[in-house]
């Protein structure tokens, strides 16, 4: 993993068209702006490795002989 | 014309080709798994399998959260969208994954954060992630659908 100093104000740019800036540092937390393609997606780490792991959970479903009563919402 | 498949819930199976979705980027955490199948479940009004092509004991449980609450609407970049040929999520079918976990089916939840959404004219699909709060990875089915609303 590359890693690199930065102060508020400076930026890093990623393969010409990403600009990530340090907007502000507050105590442990860090503000940062983020200039992407709007096709380019952009999450919080957190997310991402909280939707993997429900994927995972998930994965080992199946449907019990004993299942609660389920109807679809009428529209 | 039909498809003939192997599946985790129900053995080999013949399916309609318009049934086979590509998910180019995979899902999460299955990153390398691209054709699926989506197959109405038997059993459990309201369910779908998401089935893979490529690993039949791997499948998914599916829910459209429409089904379930009147306020649903991933909180996306319409742009991202590009990537199934969509300009408008109108024009999406929008399925959440359930986990039922096992022996409490009544404790079963759907991820509103992380929607599975396939443009069913292309055959193309794709987890997105929902960022908002009230999106939660693991939303009670039942609760939601006492209350009609997120």
């Amino acid at each position: 993993m590359l890693v690199l100093a930065r102060k508020t104000n400076e930026s890093i740019v990623i393969a010409d068209t990403i600009e990530i800036l340090v907007v502000e540092i507050k105590g442990d937390q860090v503000k940062l702006g983020i200039k992407a393609p709007r096709t380019v997606k952009v999450f919080r780490g957190e997310l991402y490795e909280e939707i993997r792991k429900e994927n995972i959970a998930a994965s080992e479903s199946t449907i019990p002989d004993e299942m609660p009563q389920i109807k679809p919402r009428k529209k | 014309m039909p498809v003939k498949i192997k599946t985790k819930p129900y053995g080999e199976l013949e399916i309609p080709e318009t049934n086979i979705i590509e998910f180019s980027e995979g899902i999460f955490a299955f990153e390398k798994l691209t054709r699926f199948a989506i197959i109405p479940a038997k059993k459990g009004t309201g369910f779908s399998w998401l089935q893979s092509l490529e690993e039949s004991a791997l499948a998914f449980l599916l829910m459209k959260p429409a089904d379930i609450v009147n306020n649903y609407k991933p909180n996306i970049l319409i742009e991202s969208l590009s990537e199934l040929n969509l300009t408008s999520l109108d024009d999406a079918d929008i399925w959440g994954i359930v986990t039922i976990p096992q022996g409490e089916p009544q404790s079963m939840t759907i991820n509103l954060q992380g929607p599975i959404i396939i443009n069913p004219i292309t055959q193309k699909g794709a987890q997105f992630v929902s960022d908002y709060e009230g999106h939660s990875v693991r939303a009670r089915i039942l609760e939601l659908m006492e209350r009609g609303q997120i």
